[in-house]
Order: structure tokens, then sequence, then C-alpha cells
């Protein structure tokens, strides 16, 4: 595996996309969503990133909201996929496969060994 | 579930105002800086509270401070509130239209008194009525100033008071000019008309600031974690409308009597 953090700039455009992805099981709060990005790869996301992001979700309809009392804190604001949220999440997921095959054509990865080839 | 939850405070038994939370106490610099700037991009106080809940049940969980986990205050308000619903300024802009109203009719309703008590009629110059049109100008841009007057009291403050109340005093002091009158009016009439004025406009500006209180709650009140002071505060501010109301009024009578006395 690449051991480099994830480019910031590379992971803007696809970061909402997967947000709503961490919403597939069921509702999920701010800091779970942090935490499940974490153990994905995509490195540390601070509260000051995902919240105006999970706002802006809200906002457009892709997400419903509830607050219910939490674990020993003070309460927990969880986030839902809903139905607009689901389509949009399946339109971003094809789209990123054409981007992903549109570029990886380009950069002829096929041509290029992993780290762990190169390595053996 | 569904789009955000606005709970009934009341419900819960607790106050609802964010101020009464541990947390707001622990970090106030930030959350007052967070609040404010939320307040002045005219974010409603239910959606600050939520936003200030977001903070307080995040840092809980991953126990940063709200600086670690969202940076500076202003610059995180500006970018949660750009995505957050907004209720219309109109509110402020009616404010200041209800004072300005409320400053013009003393000026002129108490001036006239003293032209009642010598038996004269009420005369207005170019001058005046451009010193007047000028001072009212000042206070209807309060909306705009506002920021400025919150972020830099002094500063900003002084030369914005000083300069409303050279506009007042010139409106006043250009009456010794040797010009001729631009309006003339009977000034029993205008003494008596204005103060009619001053009551209803005193009695709007109650009326919305009672009705418009738009607290900052928190949707974290309705888990029972808060104490109440709830009743106190929402006294204190029906009384600070009261007070509002009425402060036009009674110095439009003193400023009349003393405006009568000295003509």
């Amino acid at each position: 595996m690449n051991e480099r953090a994830p480019n910031s700039e590379w992971l803007r455009g696809v970061l909402e996309t997967c947000v709503l992805q961490t919403m597939v099981a069921g509702p999920t709060y701010g800091y779970q969503i942090t935490t499940q990005l974490a153990e994905a790869g995509l490195g540390e996301l601070k509260g000051g990133t995902i919240y105006p992001l999970l706002a802006r979700l809200e906002k457009k309809g892709l997400v419903s909201v509830e607050w219910r009392a939490g674990d020993g804190g003070p309460g927990r604001k969880y986030f839902a996929l809903t139905a607009d949220g689901l389509t949009e999440l399946h339109e971003a997921k094809l789209a990123w496969r054409a981007f992903n095959t549109t570029i990886s054509t380009h950069l002829d990865l096929s041509s290029v060994q992993s780290q762990q080839e190169v390595t053996s | 579930m569904n789009t955000t939850e606005h709970h009934n405070p009341a419900r819960s038994g607790v106050s609802a105002q964010v101020w009464d939370r541990p947390f707001y106490k622990g970090h106030k610099s930030w959350c007052d800086d967070f609040v404010m700037e939320l307040r002045l991009m005219d974010v409603p106080g239910d959606v600050i509270g939520d936003r200030l809940a977001e903070v307080e049940a995040h840092c809980a969980e991953s126990g940063e401070t709200p600086d670690e986990a969202f940076g500076e205050p202003v610059a995180y308000a500006k970018t949660v509130g750009a995505e957050s619903p907004k209720e219309s300024a109109g509110g402020l802009w009616a404010t200041a239209a209800l004072s300005v109203g409320q400053v013009l009719a003393l000026l002129v309703g108490t001036r006239a008194a003293g032209a009642w008590a010598a038996g004269e009629s009420v005369a207005y110059n170019a001058v005046q009525v451009l010193c007047l049109a000028l001072a009212a100008a000042v206070l209807v841009l309060l909306p705009v100033a506002l920021r400025f007057l919150l972020q830099r009291p002094l500063l900003t403050g002084l030369p914005y008071f000083a300069s409303f109340m050279a506009l007042a005093l010139g409106a006043v002091l250009a009456g010794e000019l040797d010009l001729p009158a631009l309006i003339t009016a009977p000034a029993a009439l205008v003494t008596v008309g204005l103060f009619v004025v001053t009551v209803v406009l005193g009695w709007v500006s109650y009326r919305d600031l009672s009705s418009s209180q738009d607290p900052v709650t928190s949707p974290l009140s309705a888990f029972g974690t808060a104490t109440s002071a709830e009743g106190k505060a929402a006294g204190g501010s029906r009384g600070v409308a009261l007070l509002m109301a009425v402060v036009f009024p009674v110095f439009y009578v003193l400023l009349s009597v003393v405006s009568w006395l000295t003509a």
C-alpha cells in the first residue's frame, strides 16, 4: 500500500461522496465519520472541515438529521441518507469510476510498477 | 428521521440557552466570537445553538478544544454560516427605522415646544433640514455600521456618535443663521402631533422587541445537562424592551418642559 497521505487537493472533490458513503450502513454522527474516514486511509479530518460539509449536505436535502442522547457525552447529531442522498451517492460513484478510468488511461497506469513490485 | 428538529425547550424543564451550558462557560471567548459572527450573518438563534452543539458534541468525543478541532472561531463561523439558513435582516432595518423616527420626533418636537411657549410657529431653514436629514442617514445606516461598532467600539463608535451629535446640534444652531424658512408649521400641532408619534413608535418597538427574542438555544438541553436560568433571562430582556419603549416618550416630555421653560 502506498503510505503517502491522500492529496488534499484530490480529496476535496470527492470528500462529499466519501462522507455520504459513511452513512450507507445507517445513521452516523460527525466524530464517527471522521474516525471512519481516517480508518479508510483518507487522513485526519478536522471538525472544521466535516461539519460545514455536513451542513451543505443537509441544505441540499441529501441527509436528514436528528439529535439523540450520547453515551456519556452531551448528545449526538445523527446524519442519515435521504432518498435524494442515496441517488446522489450512486451517481457520484458512476462519475468517479468514469473519471478514474479516464485518468488511469491517460497516465498509462498499467505500465507503472507498484512499490511492492519495485522492492521485490 | 426528519430534517432539523426544532425541539421545545419548555418541555425539557431546563434552560435551553447556550450561555448556561458548562461548555460555553469553559470556552467562553471562542464561543462568544463564534456566536457573534453568526448573529452578524443573520443566522437564527436556534440554528446558532445547533452549530454550537455540534462543536460541543464533537469536542466531547474527540477530547479536543474548539480551537484545535475547528480553528479560529470567526473563520469557522463564516464557513459554517455560509451553509446555514438565514433569517431576513428586515428586523434590524425596521429597528433602525424606528429609532430614526423616534430621534427625529424628539429633536423636532421638543424644539417646537419652545416655539409654542414663545407664541411662534416652528420654522426650519435649508441648513437645518439638511442637518436633520444627514443625522437621520447616520442612524439609518446603523445595521451596516453594527459590525464595525461591535469589533472596534472606540475606533468607530466615537466618530459615529460624534458625527450624529454634531449634526443634531448643527440642526439646532443653524436656526440662528439668517436664512429664509424652508418649512413652517404651527408649534402646538407639531409638539402634540410628534408626541403621539413618539408614543406610537415606542409601543411598536416594545411589541417588536418583546416578540422577536430569537434566543440562542441548544438542542443538547433536551438531554438535561444544563442548569436553569431561563426565566430570569427572559424577564430581563422583556424589561429592556419596556425601557426602550418608554425612554423616548419620557425624554420627550422632559425636554419639552425644559424647552418651554427656557423659551
